[in-house]
């Protein structure tokens, strides 16, 4: 009961402070590809070339006989990048200047840094998704409703794995190593450049307890299928998100008044 | 809580877990120790109070602004706070470096709580509060630090709160700056803010603050006026390294050269010679005297000719400044330099007994620098006094220091005030400087902002890169005359020009020593010749006269230059006087020649002895003189002249294989 007020309260001083919030998304983002010559297009250009070349990468280890392989490739690709890029659990370390300096909602580094990485791959995704549908893909509208709400479940379940792996990293430095090892791991078991039903062995036994394979599964079912999810997923999606914004928020707040002593 | 007290704090305690490697326990199960940092504290800090927060570094001066803003939370004790707390403790936090000083001040305002839009309405405010003037736009990771902390300290100046914590508060930026902040947080307090502030600089805490806090060994171990607070701490703290080495981080010169002592004589700390020569330099770009003097000793010691030529100047700076060491080795410095001081002293005095009054004033000059006794000060007194009166501007400005500093005459600072006026008009630059300071700073003189700018202006008209910042920021500010952001720009642009200028200086030493000729070589040469640097006048010379690098050969120009550079010392009178001598680029003048010698070889110029002992051997422009031929070679000889030394070795084989004959 506790933990709900403190999380009612988080809720309000982030709103009360969403400047600061801004402002630190804000200043996370200035000044990439600043000095370049196509400035702002490097957002959009680098995830479609990085796109491009996995493609080749994964057509060339094997021939793909479905159809559109790009759209699978390309519509799980981008929630396992910003999953990645944002479960580093450096959230808190790389912003210890603020949390020392600076009297303000401590969540707020945490929400930042996730949204951070939000925006950028939300921006192409987006844009891809456009592609997609400007090449006559069948469009099952229901579904694309629920593109969205994939995406905010995935936000807010970082913040929470977030919330928790920050805390840990901070007070054990070892674990913010591991995380790096951890998200590649997560790219290479995750279904995005194979289907689930091709996995064997090991990866077949394990796929299903990944908790990431839910969320690329919506996105997965939506765009190349086109249809509606199943519901088991986002079942499972919102299960996960609650459980670990929970268990993220209670390891938080418990120890976020130890951080600017440990920093 | 009590009327008025906005702060109130008792009993306080706080202790931070330190890992101790003495303790028991491995890897994973650490053991730590609490160590005290506050152990029961109380203090009432009333509505309206400044209060300047003191003791070495460790003390807790961080920690105690982080328990009041409420970042940090006590072990036991209570902290009541009333009123908004402005939320950033360090000033200098989180400046994006590739974003504009502009695109800063929104995105610190914004950490602040000031939403987006209001800071975008309070921007030209702050822009124009900050004094940054041209440089808002450039990225601040161009910025000095004095003038992030310009930045950072303006957006404070908009931050709607009631008790104000900084920490390391005013320690960097100039003093125009540091005295209009300060001047801010006062204005806060009379709108009934509360500003608690912790420094390094004692000097900071004294101007500024109400009141005084110095936190040791756990507790306040004195509270009160900041005057007596800070008295006695600065007591207190003279012979710890630490508190010496914050202090000078924080730029305190006198503490950089003691930390410099604590590194020479392993006193607090490890011997390290490299640390030594960094705050030694520190210290003496700061103009300390004692560490001017120490520093020129061991670049004394250098081989390199440029070291001794700094030395010289260090040497020369801290006697100016009335350091008696300095002087003595000044003087002895000559001594070695010009084989016998006495000699050259006589030489002076025989030139001046001329009357002209450049000579007059060189012979004043040159006691007053090598001077060890009363008597020395006096007749050098006589002398440039004689040199002032015949109206010559360096001879006013010395006077005016010399009656000023009281040396060879009664202490008067109305006459010294004068004397230096009448310099700065007649256009001399140092003596427009010094007159500015000391009216800025109602130094010697009642303080008169508008007098002060005067001569920051005159100065700033005739070049002088610092002056002219110095009056755009009054420009800016309104200080001494009227404000004008327009007449502030156009004097912040050509600062940037002038300092720009400096730049080509420098690009042009790169050039120079790494034997580069570009095609923008004669431009850079000749925009550095502009900055008015000797050095640079004698390489283009010298340039235009071999006709090298991208140069026509123009020894009329060479000439005219090396005319210029002629005042800054030996070198170029030598070879201004070659110019003479052959006829190149002047007249032929070998009696000109012979004169601008015989400056040059008083000036130490070891080219100009040699050169100078060949006239008298040739009976040029002079009588012939064989035992003034002689002295001279030996002379250059000794100050390490290639042709004298070969010319010596030659005499002492004849004498050799003379007495060998007569054997």
């Amino acid at each position: 009961m506790n933990l709900i007020k403190r999380m009612a309260k988080s809720a309000r001083d982030v709103y009360d402070n969403r400047t600061i919030l801004m402002a630190m998304v804000r200043r996370n983002t200035a000044g990439r590809y600043k000095s370049s010559y196509i400035g702002f297009a490097w957002h959009l250009i680098l995830p479609v070339l990085m796109i491009i070349v996995l493609y080749i990468t994964f057509t060339s280890i094997k021939p793909r006989l479905e159809p559109d392989f790009w759209i699978y490739l390309s519509s799980g690709m981008f929630p396992i990048m910003f999953i990645s890029s944002s479960l580093r659990g450096r959230a808190v370390l790389s912003n210890a200047k603020y949390i020392t300096k600076m009297k303000f909602p401590r969540e707020i580094v945490v929400i930042a840094s996730v949204l951070t990485d939000f925006l950028a791959v939300v921006f192409a995704y987006v844009f891809i998704i456009m592609v997609i549908l400007l090449s006559g893909q069948y469009v099952n509208w229901f579904g694309m409703a629920m593109i969205p709400v994939g995406l905010l479940l995935m936000f807010v379940f970082c913040v929470g794995c977030s919330m928790l792996v920050s805390t840990v990293t901070v007070f054990v430095k070892d674990i913010g190593y591991f995380m790096s090892v951890a998200m590649r791991l997560v790219f290479w078991i995750t279904p995005t450049f194979f289907f689930v039903n091709e996995a064997k062995g090991l990866l077949k036994a394990i796929v299903w307890y990944n908790p990431f394979t839910y969320y690329v599964e919506i996105f997965h079912d939506v765009l190349y299928y086109g249809i509606f999810p199943h519901v088991e997923y986002i079942a499972v999606a919102v299960l996960l998100t609650v459980a670990f914004t929970f268990i993220g928020s209670a390891v938080f707040f418990r120890y976020e008044k130890k951080f600017p002593e440990m920093l | 809580m009590e009327e008025d007290v906005v702060i109130r704090i008792r009993g306080l305690k706080k202790a931070y877990r330190i890992t101790d490697p003495s303790l028991p326990g491995g890897r994973f199960s650490k053991k730590y120790a609490e160590y005290p940092i506050f152990d029961g504290i109380d203090l009432d800090v009333r509505k309206g109070d400044i209060v300047g927060i003191l003791g070495k570094n460790g003390c807790g001066k961080s920690t105690f602004l982080k328990l009041v803003s409420g970042i940090l939370e006590p072990d036991s004790g209570t902290i009541e706070v009333e009123g908004k707390v402005a939320s950033i403790l360090e000033l200098s936090m989180g400046f994006h470096g590739d974003l504009s000083g502009r695109d800063n001040i929104v995105l610190r305002s914004e950490l602040y709580g000031i939403p987006r839009s209001e800071a975008y309405a309070n921007l030209d405010r702050i822009i124009e509060y900050s004094d940054l003037g041209v440089f808002i736009d450039n990225p601040v990771r161009t910025y000095s630090s004095g003038m992030r902390s310009r930045l950072a300290f303006s957006v404070m100046v908009n931050v709607d709160a009631d008790i104000f914590l900084v920490d390391e508060a005013l320690s960097t930026g100039d003093m125009a700056f540091a005295a209009k902040a300060s001047e801010h947080l006062r204005d806060l307090v009379r709108k009934g803010k509360t500003v608690l502030f912790t420094s390094h600089s004692l000097g900071t805490i004294k101007r500024t603050c109400t009141r005084a806090i110095w936190l040791d060994d756990h507790k306040i171990a004195m509270d009160g006026p900041a005057e007596d607070v800070c008295d006695a701490y600065s007591h207190a703290i003279m012979d710890s390294f630490e508190d010496t080495l914050s202090m000078a981080e924080g730029g305190a010169s006198s503490a950089q050269y003691r930390l410099s002592t604590f590194y020479r004589d392993g006193n607090g700390t490890e011997r390290d010679p490299e640390a030594r020569m960094k705050w030694l330099n520190e210290a003496a770009v700061r103009e300390h005297p004692m560490a001017m003097s120490e520093l020129a000793d061991i670049l004394m010691a250098s081989d390199d000719e440029e070291d001794r030529a700094r030395a010289l100047d260090l040497y020369q700076g801290a006697a100016e400044q009335g350091n008696f060491e300095a002087r003595r080795k000044y003087s002895t410095m000559f001594g070695d330099t010009h084989g016998d001081i006495e000699d050259l002293r006589t030489l002076l005095r025989e030139l001046a007994e001329t009357g002209y009054p450049y000579d007059l004033y060189n012979c004043g000059n040159m006691l007053y620098r090598s001077a060890l006794s009363i008597e020395d000060y006096r007749e050098a007194f006589r002398y440039v006094k004689q040199a002032s009166d015949l109206g010559w501007a360096d001879a006013d400005y010395l006077l005016g220091v010399m009656y000023r500093e009281g040396t060879g005459v009664d202490r008067d600072i109305d006459e010294s005030v004068r004397l230096m006026e009448r310099a700065a008009d007649t256009g001399h630059s140092r003596a427009m400087t010094v007159l500015a300071e000391q009216y800025l700073q109602g130094k010697y003189v009642p303080r008169d902002p508008e007098k002060a700018f005067r001569f920051y202006m005159m100065s700033a008209s005739s070049g002088n890169a610092r002056s002219q910042y110095q009056v755009a920021t009054m420009y800016s500010s309104g200080l001494g005359c009227e404000k004008d952001p327009e007449k502030a720009k156009e004097w912040f642009a050509r600062y940037s020009s002038t300092t720009v200028n400096e730049f080509r200086k420098e690009a042009l030493d790169t050039i120079r020593t790494r034997r580069l000729e570009s095609d923008s070589y004669p431009d850079l040469m000749k925009a550095a010749s502009l900055t008015c640097n000797p050095q640079s006048m004698v390489t283009l010379a010298s340039r235009y006269l071999s006709g090298k690098g991208g140069f026509k050969k123009n020894p009329g120009a060479a000439a005219r230059l090396l005319e210029r550079a002629s005042v800054a010392g030996g070198s170029p009178r030598t070879r201004l006087a070659m110019l003479y001598l052959e006829g190149d680029g002047v007249p032929k003048d070998e009696a000109r020649a012979f004169e601008l010698l015989q400056s040059a070889a008083a000036f130490g110029d070891a080219e100009g002895m040699f050169r100078l002992s060949l006239l008298y051997k040739e009976g040029k422009g002079c009588e012939a003189d064989p035992e003034m031929y002689r002295v001279l070679v030996k002379m250059a000889a000794e100050r390490g002249n290639r042709d004298a030394k070969d010319l010596i070795m030659r005499w002492d084989e004849r004498n050799q294989r003379r007495k060998a004959k007569k054997h």
